[in-house]
């Protein structure tokens, strides 16, 4: 930018100004008219597809070319939108009209008016796609940072819930609302993350999974290190435990931190069905977590190594399946899960209808054609559909992306050592998780360091009124989350 | 550049992991399910292998070879020359020796390998067969499964209701250089059919001593497990004039619970055990009216005299062959241990000279659910 442009006292020069900062912007609206209220021509310019059309119409236009009994003597006083303030500079106002405002130049003034006249493209509020839930609400955020900080404070009315907004992007200034409860809050976590948010420079943050790449603690990492979500109920719950939530406008997934590894084998459907249930279901992502990572490669191990471990009944049938098989367990495993990825990856980027069809004829392909040519083993697809069934009990995305990785690491570790090598790679895995941090705060709690207040939550989930506190890795300042609630029955 | 150090140190680390050597995938194996050896009539050993054939083209599922050589591995050489596959001594289910075989000293040598190779299965069952080893590896009965899983499961199966015993490899090794017992191990016999015939106990040096019959096993078995699987007994029931009627008076029975305690000690010049059993009993079968609720004790000790005269027979067989499958040696040892220290190298000898008091009490706890 510049040398900052004050506004002229005359509107021509003004709007002289303002066609040479917009350039081939054909969207950009000047309207000149003479208003009743003031003395000289007075000016509206706004950007056409980011504006309220009605709201221009019937809160700017209308007032001020019939002002009616009107007797105020300020121009503010006419506007009926909710929020306006005055500009004096040209930096400011290109700003607000790239933002959506509209401005009110005014002949002989050498301050310009904006009002918030926001109205970009807008979707409805949907029920998430990537986190759909039984029992938990439909409302997913959207693409507009009001909307959803809206959403979330529906589910906190309350004072304490604090916003900071900084603007990140030399050329799409985007705004980034981070959220928190300012006495849950703990003030060196804040301050981390909001140290690394203004250390971004960039062109323009797109979306929320490029700002968690900016701010991580270790880019190095297959693991996610914030949970991003789309449901307001589950942010909310975040913030209650004391955590942090940062909304990129734009983007409709909100950034969480500071997370640990167990809080992506979490659900808010948990916390809704019945204890034993949920902690039920919580095992078996953990199951599902060991069997996404680690069956294909002991399947290689076993195969190639140590056949010794299996049943002899099993490795009869092994065997046999594997006669026809020309290549080396490695390499088919290899062939079957690159196809599984494929079709994976094809079905999801696919429209719905297309989508369909690939499932068909991958499951035509892998379930039968396959086996029946001989190319691959019986054992190798029930191997495969496994691992496939288990990435998908997963909650959160961005985990079962990681395991996905790491699942090709542990088989080729597998088929170089054996066993050995799969136990080198979850040596390895272990180390990782526990050196891993997450705005400062360590990823491996409450495993490690052991926390075993935390437990009440991790492998079980034990009855909510259990659960008195907030749970210590999220380093909340104000640790009581609730009172005795345990019901006594007979209404005592 | 510190990164790069780290990265370069683990791929060192790593490449020096001995994992790749030894591998050999599946389909390139041939797997010895079970293993024999024999001797033929001009004293010559003979090694016999069998091994599931992983082939759509083969006709017959399991493969089975019988060679001659001097030692395991040379075997193994020899079968690696016949076999498609490298043949693997890591899956073996029955180990199987010849009779004759067993008859001879020092057999248990040939076994070095076995022990001494960590790939080596340790868990394959010791078997005695009764005759030409050929005959039991080339018998397959079309209405079983490869002759190794059949023998497998035979013996598995046999040993839950206690008609023999199930010594591993690994068993025999420690019955071998236990010094205060001697081994036991499955006995098989072919006619027609593969047949579980009882127990074979072995000398201390592993030769052949007798064979006790799947009717004594149990006897056995409770003294050296207590009670593991199933134990049913069976007896007649003496009144005197068993007739010739073709419905013998016969009475059967579970054993529910054994509890023995036997205590050792040194009198007068020799060992004497003392072996007092408590056995809690279930009538599953009898095949002559007796008024249970009234007469139970006599019962009782019916079972008791029956299960005494069984041990008494049991353990003066053994102590005239001068075998201790019972491990008697063992209580010896934990209980007068300064006499033990001087007689532990002749056990057996010392075991013939001992008294053994077997003193069973029965009770019974149930009789069906008839009245």
């Amino acid at each position: 930018m510049g040398p900052i442009q004050p506004i002229a006292e005359q509107l021509d020069e003004n709007i002289r100004l303002l066609q040479n900062i917009f350039t081939m912007t054909p969207d950009l609206v000047i309207r000149t008219f003479e208003s009743t209220f003031v003395e000289g021509p007075v000016a509206l310019v706004y950007l056409s597809g980011l504006v309220d059309k009605s709201s221009i119409n019937n809160n700017m236009l209308r007032p001020l070319l019939n002002p009616g009994e009107h007797t105020s003597t300020s121009i503010f006083d006419l506007l009926s939108v909710g929020a306006v303030s005055t500009v004096y500079d040209f930096g400011a106002v290109e700003e607000e009209i790239l933002q959506g405002s509209s401005v009110l130049f005014v002949e002989g003034r050498t301050e310009a008016l904006v009002a918030e006249t926001h109205g970009w493209p807008q979707r409805a509020v949907e029920d998430p796609q990537l986190e759909a839930s039984l029992k938990g609400a439909h409302q997913g955020f959207v693409e507009t940072d009001i909307q959803n900080i809206a959403l979330i404070r529906r589910y906190i009315p309350n004072r304490e819930l604090k916003i900071k907004q900084f603007r990140i992007g030399a050329r799409g200034r985007g705004k980034i609302s981070v959220m928190y409860m300012d006495d849950i809050i703990n003030p060196d976590v804040l301050k981390e993350l909001e140290d690394r948010i203004k250390m971004i420079d960039i062109d323009a943050v797109i979306n929320t999974g490029e700002l968690e790449e900016l701010i991580e603690d270790n880019p190095w990492s297959p693991f996610p290190q914030f949970v991003l979500t789309e449901r307001p109920d589950s942010v909310a719950s975040h913030l209650l435990q004391g955590r942090i939530a940062v909304i990129v406008d734009r983007s409709p997934s909100v950034l969480v931190g500071p997370t640990t590894f167990a809080s992506f084998f979490q659900n808010v459907d948990d916390y809704s069905t019945r204890w034993p249930v949920a902690t039920f279901i919580r095992l078996l992502r953990y199951l599902a977590f060991l069997v996404a990572t680690f069956l294909p490669a002991t399947y290689i191990a076993l195969v190639s190594f140590n056949y010794e471990v299996i049943p002899i009944d099993l490795i009869l049938s092994v065997g046999e399946s594997r006669e026809r098989v020309p290549f080396p367990p490695m390499l088919e495993a290899m062939l079957m899960e690159l196809t599984l990825e494929m079709l994976r990856e094809a079905g999801v980027r696919l429209p719905a209808p297309i989508g369909q069809t690939v499932g068909i004829v991958g499951g035509i392909v892998i379930g039968n054609a396959v086996v029946q040519a001989g190319v691959v083993s019986n054992i190798m697809v029930i191997v495969v559909a496994f691992t496939a069934i288990a990435s998908f009990i997963i909650p959160n995305y961005d985990m079962a992306s990681a395991l996905r990785l790491l699942r090709f690491v542990m088989m080729g570790l597998a088929a170089m050592f054996g066993v050995v090598g799969i136990i080198i790679g979850l040596m390895t895995l272990i180390g990782h998780l526990i050196s891993l941090e997450s705005l400062g705060v360590p990823y491996g709690s409450p495993l490690a360091p052991t926390r075993f207040s935390d437990w009440k939550d991790l492998f079980v989930r034990l009855p909510l009124w259990n659960m008195k506190n907030r749970p210590l890795s999220a380093r909340a300042r104000q640790t009581k989350r609730q009172g005795d609630n345990r019901p006594q029955g007979d209404g005592q | 550049m510190r990164k790069a150090l780290h990265i370069l140190l683990s791929i060192i680390v790593l490449l020096s992991l001995p994992g790749c050597m030894d591998r050999i995938d599946l389909e390139d194996a041939t797997l010895s399910l079970m293993v024999g050896l024999d001797l033929n009539e001009k004293n010559e050993l003979l090694y016999y292998v069998s091994s599931p054939v992983f082939n759509r083209e083969a006709k017959v599922k399991s493969e089975e070879y019988g060679i001659r050589a001097e030692s395991l591995r040379q075997a193994r050489g020899r079968f690696d020359e016949i076999v498609s596959g490298v043949t693997l001594a890591g899956k073996i289910q029955v180990f199987c020796v010849g009779k004759r075989l067993l008859e001879t000293p020092d057999w248990f040598r040939l076994m070095d390998v076995v022990y001494r190779d960590a790939r080596f299965s340790v868990n394959a069952r010791m078997v005695s067969f009764d005759g030409p080893v050929h005959d039991l590896f080339h018998s397959s009965p079309p209405t079983k499964p490869r002759i190794a899983l059949h023998l497998t499961k035979l013996i598995d199966t046999a040993n839950r209701r206690n008609v023999t015993v199930k010594t591993t490899m690994q068993e025999l090794h420690r019955q071998m250089y236990e010094k205060g017992m001697t081994p036991s191990i499955t006995k098989l016999d072919k006619n027609k059919e593969v047949k579980v015939m009882g127990t074979a106990l072995l000398t201390e040096k592993g030769a052949f001593a007798t064979l006790i019959s799947g009717d004594e096993t149990p006897y056995l078995q409770m003294l050296l497990h207590g009670k593991i699987g199933e134990i049913s007994l069976s007896m007649p029931y003496p009144d005197g004039q068993q007739d010739k009627k073709i419905v013998k008076k016969r009475i059967s029975y579970f054993v529910k619970g054994v509890d023995k305690k036997i205590k050792a000690t040194y009198v007068d010049g020799r060992f004497q055990f003392d072996v007092d059993m408590k056995l809690r009993v279930s009538i599953s079968e009898r095949q002559f009216p007796f008024d249970m609720e009234k007469d139970y004790v006599k019962m009782e000790k019916v079972i008791e005299k029956e299960i005494l005269h069984e041990y008494q027979k049991l353990i003066t067989k053994c102590q005239k062959l001068k075998i201790d499958p019972f491990g008697f040696g063992l209580y010896a040892r934990a209980h007068a241990y300064p006499e033990w220290k001087k007689i532990e190298n002749d056990w057996p000898n010392t075991f013939a000279q001992a008294t053994v008091r077997i003193v069973p009490d029965v009770t019974i706890k149930g009789n069906g659910i008839v009245k």
